[in-house]
């Protein structure tokens, strides 16, 4: 029969491992986090830097490999490829490591894709000259970063503050532990904000992807992969506006808070004004129209955030969807002049070949554009409820 | 102390009234104010056009030096173009001696397709002799560059050759030099020079 000093010593020294875990759970789910606001980072660089080559391309049809947004680009990509063995290392430590394990795949995919089409896009070139945008390595580079970036957001997701509750250790080394019940959202500020940043790489090399298929800049010596006027205007339609609700939702839906909605739109506006229109003098002035767009994200914010109703939120998908071609400028204004104006559309003339596509043609697309953006929100929904890295919610 | 009916009512003006305005502002006064912003008016100019040799033995070359400015707004993309009617190709036939602009220049060989009439569509047209352009993508304004060629007739008789230059956006008659004369099968105008290429 034990003595109570046997008991209480026992019990003091489970409680001393038991802290400890939890110690090194901690430390190990801050660095996992780390690594995946590095990817995170990584992609964004290397997404935005993209945006800003596609305009240096169109202005100043650079003839050297050595320009400032490549430089950008590849700094990006070493820095995500960090992020990722960051992640990969702290991973180890989990106790939990099963709701980690999709991030992980998702991100191993990527990178692996991304480290992939490096050298093959050089040999590409050396085969076949200059590449326009959309070309297979290309591809493989954007939907690499695209699949690394749902990794990173959903891994900064599964790290979020959560308390495990560790049952003493068995016989067996057998850590058993029990989740809380479902709660209601608790938000930290903190968490709110690694979404954002989360979520900014994830929408812009989606978006690249879009453009891939509807911009027409893939015309080059050796290939025509340019889309087909109608099929890329059609794609456009849909794909945008779907694109940026569901992005948008999911930003609201990840923190059911006032503010990220609009913080992740702004965020978006702002890194197109730096990448495509800061450096074309002509679209300077046209910057205040563009920031507009931020009336709309804070409408739907406003919606989402002060009604629970599946009609109104289908109301904020629809204001969402209807922005689509003003946030989209400038590079809208390519897809929609191949199928409708067939003008020459020269950088210092995209604000005037706009506003002619906006007076002929808005009208036309707006339907389509808001039912599309109503798409997204039933799209963001099936998403949040569906997703397993939001089973458990923070404390 | 306000209400949850009165909070509501508030928000939805609130929402109501800024859409109108964004959409206002977005679908109609924006779209007219654009197009009365200032379309940049580029006036290529080739202030020299030297040939060193009016008449040579067939078997010799002679050299055309060409200096070329825009004395008007930045151009997105201006262009100097030596057109060679005599050529079958350009290789073996024409070096670059002289060359500083921006990028590097662009061979025209017979049945590539190009732009024609000033780019003012997207159609092309297809080669019908072999040219040089010269470029520069942009073409800042009051900035010149040289454009030197040592050609090498492929046969006797009169060696023709035409130049000109455009600025893009063609925005009217000065965006293109000479602004009148001869019209190529581009449907531009050209400046026509020769050289009296003799059996020895």
């Amino acid at each position: 029969m034990r003595s109570r000093t046997s008991d209480t010593s026992n019990s003091a020294e489970e409680s001393t491992q038991t802290t400890l875990d939890e110690e090194k759970y901690r430390h190990s789910k801050l660095k996992f986090k780390i690594g995946c606001i590095l990817l995170s980072l990584g992609v964004l660089l290397t997404s935005s830097s993209a945006s800003w080559d596609i305009t240096n391309h169109l202005i100043n049809k650079p003839e050297t490999f050595f320009s400032t947004p490549h430089l950008l680009l590849y700094t990006g990509v070493v820095v995500a490829a960090l992020g990722s063995v960051i992640m990969f290392v702290s991973k180890r430590s989990f106790v939990n490591q099963e709701k980690f394990k999709l991030p992980m795949r998702l991100v191993v995919i990527g990178i692996s894709m991304v480290v992939i089409a490096g050298p093959f896009d050089y040999n590409w070139h050396v085969a076949f000259g200059l590449d326009g945008l959309l070309s297979p390595s290309h591809f493989i580079l954007t939907l690499g970063l695209f699949l690394a970036s749902i990794g990173a957001l959903s891994g900064l997701v599964s790290a979020r503050d959560y308390s495990p509750l560790l049952t003493t250790q068995k016989e067996g080394n057998q850590i058993e532990q029990e989740v809380k019940p479902k709660q209601r959202v608790v938000l930290l500020g903190m968490d709110n904000l690694l979404s954002v940043i989360g979520i900014l790489p994830l929408w812009i090399t989606a978006t690249g992807l879009l453009y891939m298929f509807s911009l027409p800049f893939s015309n080059t010596q050796s290939f025509d992969f340019n889309p087909d006027p109608t099929f890329a205007a059609i794609f456009a339609t849909i794909g945008f506006p779907l694109l940026l609700s569901t992005i948008l939702y999911l930003s609201y839906g990840l923190n059911y808070r006032f503010g990220i909605l609009s913080i992740t739109g702004v965020a978006y506006l702002l890194i197109t004004i730096f990448t495509t229109m800061v450096p074309n003098e002509f679209l300077v002035p046209t910057i205040s129209f563009y920031f507009l767009s931020i009336i709309p994200f804070v409408v739907a914010d406003t919606i989402l955030s002060y009604s629970k109703t599946k009609s109104l939120q289908y109301v904020a998908g629809g204001v969402l969807g209807s922005c689509s071609f003003m946030v989209h400028y400038p590079f809208i204004t390519y897809v929609y002049n191949e199928a409708f104006t067939h003008d020459v559309v020269f950088p210092s003339l995209i604000a005037l070949v706009y506003s002619e596509l906006m007076i002929t043609t808005y009208s036309l697309l707006v339907g389509p554009l808001i039912i599309a953006g109503i798409l997204g929100i039933i799209l963001g929904r099936y998403i949040i409820s569906h997703s397993k890295i939001l089973e458990q919610k923070i404390e | 102390m306000m209400t949850a009916s009165n909070k509501t009512i508030i928000i939805a003006v609130a929402i109501i009234a800024s859409l109108t305005f964004y959409f206002t502002l977005s679908v109609f006064y924006l779209p007219d104010s654009y197009q009365s912003l200032k379309t940049p008016r580029p006036i290529p100019f080739l202030s020299e056009v030297k040939i060193s040799e009016s008449m040579i033995h067939f078997g010799n070359s002679f050299d055309i030096e060409i200096t070329a400015t825009n004395t008007g707004d930045a151009a997105d993309h201006q262009i100097v173009s030596v057109a060679f009617l005599n050529l079958t190709q350009t290789e073996g036939f024409v070096q670059i001696t002289k060359y500083d602009f921006p990028q590097s220049p662009f061979l025209i060989q017979v049945g590539d397709e190009i732009n024609y009439d000033y780019a003012s569509s997207e159609d092309t047209i297809t080669a019908q002799y072999p040219a040089i352009e010269a470029y520069g993508r942009p073409w800042k304004s009051n900035a010149t560059y040289h454009l030197g060629l040592k050609v090498t007739p492929e046969e006797p008789g009169t060696f023709v050759f035409f130049v000109k230059s455009v600025g893009l956006p063609h925005t009217d008659n000065l965006s293109h030099f000479p602004s009148d004369g001869l019209i190529d099968y581009q449907r531009e105008f050209v400046k026509v020079y020769s050289v009296n290429v003799t059996v020895p």
